[in-house]
């Protein structure tokens, strides 16, 4: 998939996952990446310019295996903008296959 | 490349940020390494899945100077961040260059009338009233209390004018502020200069 077309959704699928449950940067990756193909590093400008925007908040916490992790979690804000971006997103794509499957049963 | 050596390249380009955001933005990425070597991956295979940290950095960058613009509006601070986001690859670079040659053309036409109405103004109040005083006398074709009172509403306008300029300047750098994020955000800037 096109790189400019995918950098866009990416602070969305981010927002997604954690308005499900606090994650760190490596799971976020992790999830995102077994999905479809990203460039990895460009998830923690996105997360850093998340949480000057207010958007998330951090934690570090230690864990079992391995180094302290640093969480990332949505604010009431971030939750907020989550609602948002996820609407927008279903009218948005619902219109476009929406588009795609007419044009598609058209060509019959 | 080897994490020690992502993550040298990374420090580099990051300079101008402040010591602590430096130090930060190295953890995350010494804590994605711990975690990767802690999968089974190689710090080989790491880094290439990271991409390129010059274009890392450069991200880092961009979205603190226009942070630091927004926080504390200046000239300065605004041409830096555009320069910044610019430098993220050519596909900034055009559509960045075009929004902000049509707003500095605005704000330039804005001030040029505003400037323009004010010295008008008062060029004609000057006339009408040492010609009232009867010191001076013009061509004007209407009579000289009549230039003066025009001469003090085109003043008027002139000021309302270099006002606008001021809200239109306020409310051009909000904007920009929020397409040089939106830029950032969605622009990838894989592209190189």
């Amino acid at each position: 998939m096109n790189a400019q077309f995918k950098k866009g959704v990416l602070e969305m699928c981010v927002m997604a996952l954690l308005g499900f449950r606090d994650r760190y940067g490596y799971e976020l990756v992790h999830e995102i990446s077994e999905r479809f193909e990203i460039s990895e590093g460009s998830i923690y400008p996105l997360l850093r310019r998340l949480l000057t925007e207010g958007y998330v908040s951090t934690y570090l916490q230690e864990s079992v295996e391995g180094p302290a992790r640093k969480y990332y979690s949505l604010t009431e804000n971030g939750f907020q903008a989550r609602n948002e971006l996820i609407k927008e997103w279903n009218d948005f794509s619902n219109a476009v296959c929406g588009l795609i499957e007419e044009m598609t049963h058209a060509e019959r | 490349m080897l994490k020690d050596e992502f993550l040298k390249q990374l420090e580099n380009s990051l300079a101008g940020l402040s010591e602590d955001n430096k130090n930060e933005i190295l953890a995350d990425y010494a804590e994605h390494y711990e975690m990767g070597t802690l999968n089974g991956r190689s710090e080989e295979d790491i880094s290439r899945a990271l991409g390129d940290p010059r274009s890392i950095g450069k991200e880092y960058l961009a979205s603190t100077l226009v942070k630091r613009a927004e926080e504390a509006p200046s000239a300065g601070g605004i041409g830096r961040a555009v320069l910044a986001t610019i430098g993220l690859g050519l596909f900034n670079l055009v559509i960045v260059i075009i929004p902000l040659f049509i707003i500095i053309f605005l704000l330039g036409i804005f001030l040029v009338i505003a400037f323009s109405l004010g010295c008008a103004g008062l060029i004609l109040t000057g006339c009408g009233f040492l010609e009232l005083i009867g010191i001076f006398s013009s061509d004007l074709p209407i009579s000289s209390p009549a230039a003066v009172f025009i001469g003090i509403g085109i003043t008027c306008m002139g000021i309302l004018g270099f006002l606008c300029e001021f809200w239109l300047a306020r409310l051009l750098y909000r904007l920009g502020i929020r397409y040089l994020k939106w830029n950032i955000a969605v622009i990838h800037g894989s592209e190189k200069l």
